[in-house]
């Protein structure tokens, strides 16, 4: 009796491990472009790229679905700022997801505005372009088949 | 709880502490370029997604994306002269200055082409002045050695900037031959035009550079013309300003004396004895060297022939005069230099007069 449950409870660790590794991730780019239309109002458009070259914005889509049968928790998602480019200020969005960043390349994160670099010396609230990695700690479970997406935009620098 | 989750990933992260710190090291090197990131230059995004289920930690799962970098053709041309640059009639050797620094984020070659511009407004820098004349039409360019200074011996021959690598520039002459029509105190404006041509080929001349077309190819290096005419082309004007010894002269003659009133109220009447008086003066902008004025006397009806008398030249000048009057009516004055000093005012040592007698048949 004492080895079944020891059995089970090793059943229990494994099962879910290698039989629903559930989450999939896909990450898709756009190019960012501000419009202005006809009444000299800007907007910001997602578009497909059709080139990319220093100056330009590029939005990070990240998809993450759940293709198992049992609800994932305690989702975070870590993004190191891809080389070349820069954190593009307030860009980072999803949906009930605490939207955290690191200046020191993901060792410590934080809010945006609690956040200090030292620039001569001095401790200086951090600027965006100072940003090493966003994270986002989803406060809700993913339930499955559920499917939700968070996204941020670099600057080719 | 909170803490928990974040524990958690946090040694996840770790992994990838090291490599983004590097990044960023490598990112401040990388902001010093104004002309952005190379082109070819692989942006890769990773993300990474930790999770639970059931409570139990599963493994990371990470997605990647990424794309080159592509080429921004961007370029300057400017003109380094300051004002118009001094040319001679005739000049063979005479430069104008241009410095091309490549903006874009790419190694590329740099065709150059001129042409004289049409006549109106035409500036070098900030300094405008209208063209009313136009040089020869070859141009030649020399690649400056690093002086600042056109020296055909010592800067190369080109006809196009070799792999300019991203945020250089390079200083470059043109030359073109001044036509020996043209006169003192005229601008000729010349446009030089800049165009972009393929690097990567070191001393061989790459096609010109041209936007790609077509759906975006992440692996493919695309290319944007991001210069003002999104061409690939830019140009700016200099000005030659043609700088010459302009030699006026005029003659006037007076009547001296006649046979029938003397010196009193003299007419021009047979046997009456006429003073020529020829002024000669440098209006212009440079000295005038090698001056000969003749009058051949005998050439002109009504005066009797070998009757020059009394050949004087004023002239308060530094240049050396010699004058003669040959026994056939030929009156020959050289002067050395007659110099450009106060413009137009028949006075100074710009200014010389001439004259001699003759007697009318």
């Amino acid at each position: 009796m004492k080895t079944l449950f020891k059995v089970l409870c090793v059943l229990q660790l494994i099962v879910p491990i290698s039989a629903f590794a559930q989450v999939e991730l896909t990450t898709e780019m756009f190019k960012v472009v501000t419009m202005t239309d006809k009444n000299g109002k800007q907007k910001v458009e997602w578009q497909a790229a059709d080139n990319i070259v220093p100056g330009d914005k590029v939005g990070y889509r990240i998809r993450f679905a759940n293709t198992g049968t049992e609800p994932a928790d305690d989702l975070v998602l870590n993004n190191p700022i891809p080389e070349n480019t820069v954190y593009v200020s307030d860009s980072a969005r999803g949906a009930n997801s605490e939207i955290l960043f690191s200046v020191n390349g993901g060792s410590l994160f934080d809010h945006a505005d609690k956040l200090y670099v030292l620039k001569d010396g001095k401790k200086v609230k951090a600027a965006p372009k100072d940003y090493t990695n966003v994270r986002w700690v989803i406060s809700t479970a993913l339930k499955a088949g559920e499917n939700r997406s968070v996204q941020y935009v670099v600057q080719v620098q | 709880m909170k803490t928990n989750k974040l524990n958690i990933t946090s040694r996840g992260l770790f992994k990838t502490g090291l490599s983004v710190a590097l990044a960023a090291s490598v990112g401040l090197a990388t902001q010093a370029n104004a002309a952005g990131t190379p082109s070819g230059t692989t942006i890769l995004n990773t993300v990474t997604l930790d999770y639970s289920v059931n409570n139990i930690n599963q493994d990371d799962v990470t997605a990647d994306v990424d794309f080159l970098v592509g080429n921004k053709v961007d370029l300057t041309v400017t003109a380094n002269d300051a004002a118009a640059v001094s040319v001679t009639p005739g000049a063979t050797t005479t430069a104008l200055a241009f410095e091309i620094q490549n903006d874009g984020n790419t190694l590329q070659d740099f065709v150059l082409s001129a042409a004289n511009t049409a006549g109106g407004p035409v500036s070098v820098g900030s300094t405008s002045y209208t063209d009313n004349a136009d040089m020869g039409t070859t141009f030649t360019y020399y690649l400056d050695d690093g002086d600042d200074i056109f020296d055909a011996n010592s800067d190369t021959l080109i006809t196009y900037v070799d792999e300019l690598a991203p945020d250089a520039s390079v200083t470059v002459f043109l030359v073109v031959d001044a036509p020996s029509t043209l006169s003192d105190d005229q601008y000729a404006g010349i446009q030089l035009n800049v165009t972009t041509h393929d690097g990567g080929a070191a001393s061989s001349q790459g096609a010109e550079t041209t936007a790609s077309t077509g759906a975006f190819d992440r692996t493919v290096v695309q290319t944007v013309l991001a210069d003002a005419g999104t061409d690939g082309v830019e140009s700016t004007t200099s000005v030659y300003h043609v700088v010459s010894a302009n030699i006026f002269i005029a003659k006037d003659v007076t009547v001296k004396s006649d046979p029938i009133n003397g010196t009193t109220n003299p007419k021009a009447i047979p046997g009456a004895i006429v003073t020529y008086t020829i002024i000669v003066e440098n209006r212009g902008t440079v000295d005038a060297t090698d001056i000969t004025i003749s009058d051949n006397i005998n050439a002109i009806t009504g005066i009797k022939d070998d009757t020059v008398a009394n050949l004087t030249v004023n002239y308060t000048g530094a240049g050396t005069v010699d004058s003669s009057a040959t026994d056939a009516g030929l009156v020959n004055v050289t002067i050395t230099t007659i110099a450009s000093t106060d413009g137009t005012d028949g006075s100074g040592n710009d200014y010389l007069t001439i004259t001699f007698d003759a007697e009318i048949e």
